[in-house]
């Protein structure tokens, strides 16, 4: 991976790495389960400018654990995941705000970027969700960073 | 780093659902009703409607829904001399544990029928174009900076090996790495080239390996 990043990284081109447990159920049980502190050492090990995660999922465990003993928070962007793309549940501008907290202990703003979990139909033949619902955690996902910028920029 | 992007930037991971639309023009494009011709515009006019949602929702990064790839890794197929598509089944043909893959399957609430595989079945042609042609469309859709995803090297290869075919074509593993990393720079070089703002690897199987190593070896990866 590592020699495909420097040929972006030596370019005007962001380099950005995307990592999740699963994206082809509904079902939560079937899907992987784990913290980020397990492959935190291996983000580390890149140089990567862009980490896109997922954190709307419990599953994913807490954001401490992916800066716990490595020095990601002195260099990534953090493309946070703030919506679960498997659910019909819209996410609120607030409760999106509210998941950006605790990041910014570790980050500053500019280099927190917010994203859905994961794609909304990773395989063609099963699409997670229907586009209504897909626009309007999309509006929600955009009213929150405007919230944020106002509030932390 | 180089960014040229606001505070909390936003944008999607990458694909979005297919349309009716697709769906009917991919099957039609198979069974040779329409030319390529046709299935291209169909395929650009459903990318418009996927860029107009993320342009009017105010996303700061525009991204192409991948609407013509059957999955994210699998597409290569389309595009690659020497992979080929091939279904959880045909490949359950080949596997040795075949109780514990389909278990797998089952436990993973995966049908054979949902998901296809690439397969190396020659060596690959590593000078083949995998995105230029959606880029391209994407380019003429938008005017705001770009996501491109491609797959990791290390998942494609891990993906693409059928022991009992690739291993007659390839020494191991490694060797097929080498060639799948040479796929892959030569196609970073070329997006760079177009301008493409990012380029998002995607690892979804790392967390697999992590999270899953006490799994049995024939698993659903």
């Amino acid at each position: 991976m590592q020699p495909i990043l420097d040929i972006i990284n030596a370019s005007d081109t962001i380099s950005s790495v995307h990592v999740c447990r699963g994206n082809w159920t509904q079902n939560d049980a079937a899907l992987l389960s784990g913290s980020y502190d397990k492959l935190s050492r291996f983000f580390d090990s890149l140089d990567v400018q862009v980490l896109a995660l997922e954190f709307s999922t419990p599953r994913a465990g807490e954001i401490k654990s992916l800066f716990k003993n490595n020095s990601l928070e002195d260099k990534i962007t953090l493309g946070l995941g703030v919506i679960n793309p498997r659910n019909q549940v819209i996410e609120t501008k607030e409760s999106i705000v509210q998941a950006v907290q605790p990041v910014l202990d570790y980050l500053p703003p500019e280099r927190i970027w917010l994203n859905p979990d994961c794609g909304f139909a990773t395989f063609s033949s099963c699409p997670l969700n229907s586009y209504p619902i897909i626009e309007q955690k999309i509006q929600q996902l955009c009213a929150a960073a405007n919230a944020l910028r106002e509030k932390y920029c | 780093m180089k960014t040229k992007f606001q505070p909390f930037a936003t944008a999607l991971i990458g694909s979005m659902p297919r349309s009716q639309a697709v769906a009917t023009a991919k099957a039609d494009l198979a069974q040779k009703k329409i030319s390529h011709q046709e299935y291209d515009q169909i395929l650009l006019q459903e990318t418009q409607k996927v860029v107009q949602l993320q342009t009017d929702a105010g996303l700061d990064i525009i991204v192409d829904g991948e609407l013509g790839r059957d999955n994210y890794m699998s597409f290569v197929a389309d595009k690659v001399p020497g992979i080929e598509l091939k279904s959880l089944a045909e490949i359950s043909q080949y596997i040795s544990d075949k109780v514990n893959f389909e278990k797998s399957l089952e436990e993973s609430d995966v049908t054979n029928a949902q998901m296809n595989n690439p397969v190396v079945t020659q060596r690959i042609d590593v000078n083949a174009h995998l995105e230029d042609q959606e880029v391209q469309a994407l380019q003429t859709l938008t005017k705001k900076p770009i996501k491109v995803t491609i797959p990791s090297p290390y998942l494609l290869t891990r993906t693409m090996w059928l022991e009992e075919i690739t291993g007659e074509i390839y020494e191991d593993r490694q060797e097929l790495g080498q060639d799948v990393v040479q796929l892959l720079s030569n196609e970073v070089r070329r997006l760079i080239a177009a301008g493409v703002d990012i380029i998002q690897m995607d690892e979804p199987i790392l967390s697999d390996v992590v999270f899953n190593q006490d799994q049995k070896s024939d698993s659903f990866y």
